[in-house]
C-alpha cells in the first residue's frame, strides 16, 4: 500500500458516512467488515509514514465532525411556515401576470399579423400572373434543366419556384428595357448615316421630297432650320474624307500605331499615297 | 393520501392545486436546505427557494417524468444559488472577514459533538461554492455521485474530485483550528 491508496481508502470511509442509498447508487457499497479491513490496512501504512499519519489524524477528526454535523439539528435551517404559502401565492401571481400580459399583447399581435399578411400579399409573386417571356428568346424562361422533363416547375420546391419566377420577371423586364431604349437610338443612327451618305444634303425646302421619312421627324426639320444652310454640301464620302484628312493633319506627326488605329478614316487617301509606311513593301520576305 | 413522485408530477401537470401544494411541501425543505447552505443567508435562501419552485412549476410540462424529480429540483436550486452568489459578488462587501478566525482554538481539546459540528459548519462555509455544493449535496442531501453530476451538469469524475478536495480542505481547516479528537 502506498500513500495514494491510503487517501483512496479514507475517501471510501468518508463516503460510507453518508446514507447507504447513495453508496448503493454509486456502486461503492462495501460491507462493514471490508471497510474495517481497509481501514486497518491504512492504519498500518500510516504507522510507517509520517505524512499519512497526519492525514489519517485529520480525516479521523473530519469523520467524527461529520457524524456530529449530520446528526445535529440546525435550528436556523428550519423553515418558516409562510414559505409554502409564499411560493404558491407567487405561482398564482406569476400565472395571472402572464395571462394579463398575453391579453394586453393580443391586439398588438393581431395588428402585427394583419400587417404582415398584407405585406406578404403585396410582395408575394402571384401564381396566376402570366410569365413575361421575351419573344424569340429563351432568356425569359426560368433557369432549369435543359431537357425540362426531369423536373417540372410543379415538382420543384416552392422557394426555388418563386426564385425562378422572380428571375424570369427580371430577365423579361431587362430585355424590354434594353429594346425600348436601343430601338430609337438605332433608328436615329440609321437616319444620320443615311443623310450623311446621300449625294447631296437635302435642302430645307426639298427635304420632304428627298426623304419621305423626314416628315415624320419634325425635330430634324427644325434642327436643319437652325443650322446654316449649305447650298452644295459635299457628298458623304467626301465629307468623311475631309474629316479623316483633318484628323490626320491635326495630329501629325502620327506614329505608325496611331495611323493604324485611325487609318479607317483615311482609307480613300491611303490608296493614293504610296509612300505610306503601311503600304511600303516589306524589306524582308517574299 | 401518499403519492409517489411521478404521480405527483402528473397531477401537477393536470392543474391540480392540491398536487402543487403537496409538491412544494414535500421538497421545499430540501431545496431550502441547499439554498441556505450555499447562501448562508436566510432571506436570500427563501427568495431563491421561491424562485426555484416557480421556475420548476413553470417548466414542469417539459420535465421528463421518468427522471427523479428531486435531483431536478436541486439542479434548478443550484443554478439559482450560483446566480445569486454571482450577484452577491458584484455588491460591495460590508466588512472584511477577520483573519483571526483561522487561529487555533485555545482550548486543549474539542470533544463536544456540538462544538465539532459547529467547527465543521464554519469550515464548510469557507469552502469554495462548487466544493460546498458538492459536499452539501452528498453529505446533507444524500445524493449519489451520478445524481450530483446530473444536477450540476458535470462529469462524475469532476464531482468526485471536488468532493475529495472539499474533504481535504475541511480536514486541514479543522487541524488548523486545533480541533482534535
Amino acid at each position: 500500500m502506498n500513500c495514494q491508496d491510503c487517501d483512496q481508502i479514507w475517501n471510501q470511509l468518508l463516503d460510507a458516512e453518508s446514507l447507504s442509498r447513495a453508496r448503493v447508487a454509486t456502486g461503492l457499497e462495501a460491507s462493514p467488515q471490508l471497510l474495517a479491513e481497509r481501514e486497518q490496512a491504512a492504519c498500518t501504512h500510516a504507522l510507517g509514514c509520517s505524512r499519512c499519519r497526519q492525514v489519517q489524524t485529520n480525516y479521523e477528526t473530519l469523520r467524527r465532525a461529520l457524524r456530529a454535523w449530520v446528526s445535529s439539528a440546525r435550528p436556523e435551517m428550519t423553515l418558516s411556515p409562510a414559505l409554502v404559502e409564499r411560493i404558491l401565492a407567487g405561482q398564482k401571481t406569476g400565472s395571472s401576470r402572464r395571462a394579463r400580459r398575453w391579453r394586453a399583447a393580443l391586439p398588438l399581435g393581431a395588428a402585427v399579423a394583419a400587417v404582415a399578411c398584407l405585406i406578404a400579399l403585396v410582395l408575394a409573386p402571384l401564381p396566376w400572373r402570366p410569365e413575361r417571356v421575351s419573344p424569340g428568346s429563351d432568356r425569359g424562361r426560368p433557369p432549369g434543366p435543359a431537357s425540362g422533363s426531369a423536373l417540372r416547375p410543379s415538382n420543384r420546391p416552392s422557394d426555388s419556384r418563386v426564385l425562378s419566377a422572380a428571375l424570369a420577371d427580371a430577365t423579361a423586364a431587362t430585355w424590354d428595357l434594353a429594346r425600348t431604349t436601343s430601338e430609337p437610338a438605332a433608328r436615329l443612327g440609321r437616319q444620320v448615316l443615311a443623310s450623311a451618305t446621300q449625294v447631296e444634303y437635302p435642302s430645307r425646302a426639298g427635304a420632304s421630297a428627298a426623304d419621305p421619312a423626314g416628315s415624320s421627324y419634325p425635330g430634324l426639320d427644325s434642327l436643319t432650320g437652325v443650322l446654316p444652310v449649305v447650298p452644295q454640301a459635299p457628298p458623304g464620302s467626301a465629307l468623311l474624307q475631309q474629316v479623316g484628312d483633318g484628323l490626320s493633319a491635326s495630329v501629325r506627326p502620327l506614329s505608325s500605331t496611331a495611323r493604324q488605329a485611325f487609318g479607317f478614316l483615311r482609307i480613300p487617301s491611303l490608296e493614293k499615297t504610296d509612300n505610306s509606311p503601311l503600304h511600303q513593301p516589306a524589306s524582308k520576305g517574299a | 393520501m401518499t403519492m409517489d413522485d411521478p404521480t405527483l408530477v402528473k397531477a401537477v401537470r393536470s392543474g391540480d392545486p392540491q398536487a402543487t401544494r403537496l409538491l412544494v411541501e414535500r421538497f421545499h425543505g430540501i431545496v431550502f436546505g441547499l439554498c441556505y447552505r450555499m447562501l448562508n443567508h436566510r432571506q436570500d435562501a427563501e427568495d431563491v427557494t421561491q424562485e426555484t419552485f416557480l421556475r420548476a412549476l413553470r417548466a414542469i410540462f417539459g420535465f421528463d417524468s421518468a427522471r427523479p424529480i428531486r435531483p431536478w429540483l436541486l439542479e434548478i436550486a443550484a443554478n439559482r444559488c450560483r446566480t445569486a452568489l454571482a450577484l452577491r459578488m458584484r455588491r460591495p462587501k460590508l466588512a472584511p472577514v477577520s483573519a483571526a478566525e483561522d487561529h487555533a482554538d485555545p482550548r486543549p481539546g474539542v470533544n463536544d459533538p456540538d462544538n465539532l459540528a459547529g467547527e465543521l459548519e464554519r469550515a464548510v462555509n469557507r469552502l469554495r461554492p462548487e466544493y460546498r455544493l458538492v459536499f452539501s449535496l452528498y453529505h446533507e442531501q444524500n445524493l449519489s455521485y451520478e445524481e450530483i453530476a446530473q444536477s450540476l451538469d458535470r462529469p462524475v469524475g469532476t464531482v468526485k474530485t471536488w468532493l475529495h478536495r472539499a474533504r481535504a480542505e475541511l480536514a486541514e481547516h479543522l487541524a488548523r483550528r486545533g480541533v482534535e479528537c
